[in-house]
């Protein structure tokens, strides 16, 4: 059984559709079964996409509907790794403090702060690169 | 011959993004290969059947149409487009809605895989 990496770079902030459309097709993939190949998803946060990993978002109280933050608990206990780019997590002032986590989920990895270095050998490492 | 697939989320018409990816289908499917595209998100609102042409613009339905007829598969994410009230029957002739299966399965049998994100 081949394991291919699937590296998912999510830019657009909490505002827009993309991000969740990021974590469903890591969800996505992780859920696949195919006879020899299997994927593993890391959705990478950048730019302006790192606000998405703020803990405490209130969009179901403001607009009535799910957030990204539930769908990165949901990501995260499904086995998706969820990386957030280091530099530009400092450019906002968001501390690790900050990220969401799915600790009510039972389930300890949370989100790695990784600097863009990193995230950038991973984008040369990985099998698939999807933009969103 | 290799298999390409693209997978894009852009809305039609609001940039030339879809123009280049049929461009880029035309050419690899007259050089004889396969192109698959997926369409997620906006990237639905391509598939609607009766867009009306208008003189000297774009008209991606029937680029759409004369690429199946050359072989291009193209699909609709079936979450997507239900979410935006679009359903397969309104959609192009020759366009079937897929889940993310599909998706998955074939860019783990594609030589190539493009995927465009929203700008």
């Amino acid at each position: 059984m081949a394991t291919k990496k699937v590296l998912i770079l999510v830019r657009s902030n909490m505002k827009e559709e993309v991000p969740n459309l990021g974590i469903d097709h890591a969800m996505g993939a992780m859920a696949v079964f195919l006879e020899d190949v299997e994927f593993q998803a890391t959705v990478a946060f950048i730019n302006s996409g790192v606000l998405n990993c703020m803990k405490g978002q209130k969009f179901l109280d403001v607009y009535g509907v799910e957030g990204v933050e539930n769908v990165i608990k949901l990501a995260l206990a499904s086995d998706v790794r969820i990386v957030a780019c280091k530099e530009d997590l400092e450019k906002y002032g968001i501390s690790e403090e900050m990220l969401t986590d799915a600790k009510e989920l039972g389930v300890e990895t949370g989100i790695e702060v990784l600097p863009w270095e990193k995230i950038n050998e991973e984008i040369k490492e990985a099998d698939y690169v999807l933009f969103f | 011959m290799g298999t390409l697939v693209i997978g894009i989320l852009t809305r039609p018409y609001g940039s030339t993004n879809w123009a280049f990816v049929l461009n880029l289908a035309k050419a690899a499917l007259e050089k004889g290969h396969k192109v698959k595209i997926w369409c997620s998100g906006d990237a639905n609102f391509i598939l609607k059947k009766n867009q009306k042409p208008f003189a000297k613009k774009f008209n991606y339905e029937s680029q759409i149409k004369e690429l199946i007829e050359k072989g291009l598969e193209i699909v609709g994410c079936e979450s997507c487009h239900l979410m935006r009230g679009i359903h397969e029957e309104e959609f192009i002739e020759g366009v079937p809605s897929r889940t993310m299966t599909w998706f998955f399965e074939n860019i783990a049998t594609a030589d190539r895989v493009l995927f465009i994100g929203e700008e």
